[in-house]
């Protein structure tokens, strides 16, 4: 199989309203992200090892670095969807318990019928506002986002627990993939390789691969790496769990591993990852340099209200 | 001297949609206003000296220690309106330039069917938040009306716009033509030592129609409505210049500084330094 590079997605502070495709690949991203669908039947989504089935009336708010994937919806949508650096978000020192679950994973589901006409009302200005690339204009952008997070009350959670996770029956899913799928998002934790995920599910290597591939869009071991790498952010961000302890706890083999990975899907190291979100200075991501900054000074300028 | 006349409102952060206004009488509050009128006919205010028909898809911004007042209002029509004490409104830093005009006493309208639209749906969720007890769900709407203000699409009032005179197609009598040119003369004039015969003799009527008119119309004096007018102007000097409160005084038209205290607490519930230093932005 020839190796291709996982493309690292940026979204920074950005609103967008378009057609949703189901052909969508399990990704991750850093930033939080809230969406919602305008369609005639529920969307569904894959959450790390949560499937959900989103209604037509809710609106979703989750952690981005969860690996996630849009798997069915039809043809027939609207997606609305806004994604803010958690470096922004965690700076708002919204009411809790929001930012806890969110940083832990979990998914938040609203059903508000009033704030489903606010946010239609909104978002054709905030994208509007989010291409304008204007340093005032996304100031207060950051003030919309913010008070439609602060709005964001009545939810309900998913996954109930760590134990019970909930699986959205897909249609067409094959029995194979399942398995392994859930096999997967229990055990990546521990040593995994398509050899001992095959072995465990009985089928031959090869085509565990292809399986998952054609499912997901992307290698398995990318994905293995995605759910370690969004545990390890997990820690660094709600735990006091020094690097040494995350490289286990998160299932790196070693800390060249997770510095690694680390590097490769956030951008930057685990420790500056943390002193940059605790110490209120932003990842400075290559792609940009410019938009950060002018997003930091934003903020600042927002602090002093 | 009794002074039933001319009150002061206090609102503090506040919004409403009130069907039936309760302003007939000319008042004048601390803080910024913005308002708008739906539907029906273009609603009639009086600002100090001019007037200013505001069409339904008009929205209004202006600093409310102007004395003003709505002069028509068809029956159906629902004022939509929200108040922003001045310390919380400067805190803010909008764009300078209207920030300053506003202090100015300048009004500024916005014609934005978007704004309009979401206007009208935030209402609602606003009222339901600040009639929450959470200081959480309080501070969102503060937010909320921040976001509102610093989208406001300015557009400074320009001097057509406003009239002294009612339009000939005007809903109102010719009675009110004759109250404008009252309100006009004095908006002109508040800074001067002023008398009913004065008044009478540069609105050309007698004293004793002007006396009546007072008595009758607003149920009180002229000196409250020139009072309101002189704390205005005192209001605006003290927060964009760095004049003494004793020069403002007399700036403002006041001829003693008891009777400038005794009528600046009574509008503002506060004396003249503590309200200068509310207002003061840091940085």
């Amino acid at each position: 199989m020839e190796k291709k590079e996982t493309i690292r997605i940026f979204f920074g502070v950005y609103c967008n309203i378009k057609k949703a495709y189901p052909y969508d690949i399990l990704h991750r991203h850093d930033e939080i992200e809230m969406t919602f669908f305008l369609t005639d039947e529920p969307v569904i989504i894959r959450f790390g090892g949560t499937v959900l089935k989103i209604r037509p009336n809710e609106t979703v708010l989750f952690w981005g670095a969860i690996p996630h994937q849009l798997v069915r919806i039809s043809p027939r949508n609207k997606q609305y969807w806004l994604t803010i650096p958690p470096s922004i978000f965690l700076r708002w020192e919204l009411p809790q318990p929001l930012s806890t679950h969110l940083l832990n994973g979990k998914i938040l589901i609203e059903q508000n019928e009033s704030m489903r006409k606010i946010d239609i009302a909104y978002f054709p200005l905030w994208k509007r506002d989010a291409a304008s690339g204007e340093k005032p204009i996304l100031s207060n952008l950051l003030l919309s986002f913010e008070i439609r997070f602060r709005r964001f009350r009545d939810f309900s959670i998913q996954p109930k627990s760590d134990k019970e996770k909930r699986h959205e029956k897909i249609k067409g899913d094959n029995e194979s993939f399942l398995k392994m799928y859930d096999y997967i998002t229990r055990n990546f934790k521990s040593h995994l390789t398509t050899s001992s995920i095959a072995r465990h599910i009985g089928l031959n290597p090869n085509y565990v691969s292809t399986l998952f591939r054609s499912a997901c869009g992307i290698r398995i071991t990318e994905f293995i790496q995605m759910l370690r790498i969004y545990e390890a952010q997990r820690l660094l961000l709600s735990t006091q769990l020094d690097v040494e302890q995350i490289v286990t706890t998160a299932g790196f083999g070693s800390r060249a591993m997770l510095y690694a990975s680390f590097h490769h899907f956030c951008g930057t190291s685990p420790k500056q990852y943390r002193n940059n979100l605790r110490w209120e200075e932003l990842v400075e991501t290559p792609k940009d340099k410019k938009c950060e900054r002018l997003l930091r000074e934003s903020m600042y300028d927002q602090l002093r209200f | 001297m009794t002074s039933s006349g001319f009150k002061n409102y206090h609102y503090g952060l506040a919004c409403g949609m009130n069907s039936k206004p309760m302003h007939g009488e000319i008042h004048s509050h601390d803080g910024m206003e913005l308002t708008f009128f739906l539907p029906g006919k273009p609603a009639i205010l009086r600002f100090s000296g001019s007037i200013i028909e505001v069409e339904p898809e008009y929205t209004l911004l202006f600093w409310a220690s102007i004395p003003h007042r709505i002069i028509f209002l068809e029956k159906q029509t629902c004022q939509y309106w929200i108040t922003i004490p001045l310390d919380i409104f400067l805190q803010w830093k909008l764009k300078d330039d209207m920030v300053q005009s506003l202090l100015n006493g300048n009004i500024f309208i916005e014609n934005d069917p978007e704004l309009r639209k979401i206007d009208l749906i935030n209402f609602p969720q606003w009222l339901e938040e600040l009639h929450s007890s959470d200081e959480e769900v309080k501070k969102t709407l503060c937010l909320s009306l921040k976001d509102r203000l610093n989208r406001f699409c300015c557009k400074e009032l320009t001097k057509e716009s406003t009239s002294s005179e009612m339009a000939t197609n005007s809903p109102l009598t010719l009675q009110d033509s004759f109250q404008s040119r009252m309100y006009t003369f004095l908006s002109k004039h508040y800074k001067e030592q002023l008398s009913l015969r004065r008044i009478a003799a540069g609105v050309g009527i007698t004293e004793k129609q002007a006396e009546i008119f007072w008595k009758s119309h607003e149920h009180s004096e002229f000196r409250d409505f020139v009072n309101l007018l002189r704390i205005s102007e005192a209001l605006k000097l003290l927060i964009t210049t760095d004049l003494k409160v004793i020069d403002i005084a007399m700036e403002a038209g006041f001829d003693s500084m008891s009777h400038f205290y005794n009528s600046f607490h009574r509008i503002c519930q506060k004396n003249p330094r503590e309200y200068r230093k509310l207002s003061k932005v840091e940085g």
